[in-house]
């Protein structure tokens, strides 16, 4: 039986109730972030960045059998923007490969609850809340055209 | 015992000779050949010189990465007192991106520290919007404030630190700020003495109605004695 949107929440909800030193929220982003796969560069349209991020992020949306698959890759020029990446990979661990009603029955705050926020500076603070936003648009657009 | 380069041991030769039949006192001739021929030996020694290189190496560059990750630190630890520090310092981190090894906790400061003065900038790009924003309404006083007011480091890019210099060097600007000062002064001037007039007017009134009581009473205890005689 596949993983269900509230399974995928309690797992990181238990993820960041262990860490028991700061750095160790950090080490998990840079973890996720490395772990990651970019995307295919044919991909990085303009129309798919994220507005408000300072390092350039990429969200591309592709919905097939009622689920929405999230394909993400940061850019930061000559830095390695490790922690914007991982906050994206972070989001896709929830996110990804759910349907669009899934998606939106998910608590926006639920970062702010597990601690994400904490010590994190306010520009990824609020490209996060970009990131958030444009899930939350893409589930509520293919969830309207997959009831017409 | 093996040969590592010919594919074959010292003991498949001896089996060959002994099935050519070289023998010694009638035993098998034991094998003559050396533990390992020279391209061996010339292998082994590339083999142990590439860990032991390696070895240095890594430590050469975890050194190096530590005393650069250091002397940014530092930077960074100093432009909390001096402010503009914070460019050097972020100069300095980005300069990281080319060293071979950043160890977690270096990698975790690096992203933390050039995420605080990437906000700084945010910070003074706002204002840098905002003393455009008042210099394209022609409130060139607001600009210089927001200018002046500027306690942070200073993290524009080169087009737009030049504008926001010029704000605060340009002699139309300081002429403006310098008007606008005056006209404060003698409206605050001004206020002072019409505040000063209205007291003493204030005073002449309450000390006008004070006589004109006394003037009363005076004239009523007057009357009163009048009536009693």
């Amino acid at each position: 039986m596949p993983e269900s949107i509230v399974d995928r929440q309690e797992k990181i909800r238990a993820k960041f109730a262990s860490f028991s030193d700061p750095d160790d929220k950090w080490k998990f982003l840079l973890d996720l972030a490395r772990e990651h796969k970019g995307m295919d560069a044919s991909l990085k349209a303009e129309k798919f960045i994220i507005q408000g991020c300072a390092s350039t992020m990429y969200l591309v949306p592709k919905f097939e059998n009622g689920k929405i698959h999230f394909e993400m890759d940061v850019e930061g020029g000559t830095t390695n923007p490790l922690i914007s990446r991982g906050l994206g990979a972070l989001a896709l661990q929830i996110f990804n490969d759910m349907t669009p009603a899934d998606i939106l029955s998910v608590d926006p705050t639920f970062f702010q609850q597990i601690g994400l926020n904490v010590g994190l500076s306010p520009t990824r603070s609020n490209g996060f809340a970009s990131l958030m936003k444009q899930i939350y648009l893409y589930a509520r657009v293919f969830d309207a055209i997959s009831k017409k | 015992m093996f040969s590592f380069l010919n594919g074959k041991s010292p003991f498949d030769e001896a089996e060959e000779k002994l099935e050519a039949g070289e023998t010694i006192n009638g035993r098998p001739k034991l094998p003559q050949a050396p533990i390992m021929g020279w391209q061996d030996g010339v292998f082994l020694l590339v083999l142990a010189g590439l860990i032991v290189g390696g070895y240095y190496w890594y430590q050469y560059t975890k050194q190096k990465s530590a005393e650069v990750f250091a002397s940014c630190d530092a930077m960074y630890v100093a432009a909390e007192t001096n402010v503009l520090k914070y460019a050097d310092a972020e100069v300095c981190y980005n300069e990281t991106w080319d060293l071979s090894f950043v160890s977690d906790s270096m990698e975790i400061l690096r992203q933390n520290r050039l995420g605080a003065i990437e906000d700084m900038r945010n910070q003074q790009k706002d204002l840098y919007a905002d003393a455009m924003g008042a210099m394209a309404a022609r409130d060139t006083v607001a600009a210089y404030n927001i200018v002046k007011d500027y306690k942070g480091p200073m993290l524009l890019s080169q087009g737009d630190r030049k504008d926001w210099n010029k704000i605060i060097t340009s002699e139309e600007v300081k002429a403006c700020v310098a008007a606008a000062a005056a006209r404060a002064d003698s409206i605050a001037r001004e206020k002072a003495i019409a505040d000063s007039l209205a007291q003493v007017a204030a005073e002449l009134r309450a000390k006008a109605v004070a006589d004109s009581i006394a003037k009363a009473n005076k004239k009523l205890a007057k009357k009163k004695r009048k009536k009693n005689k």
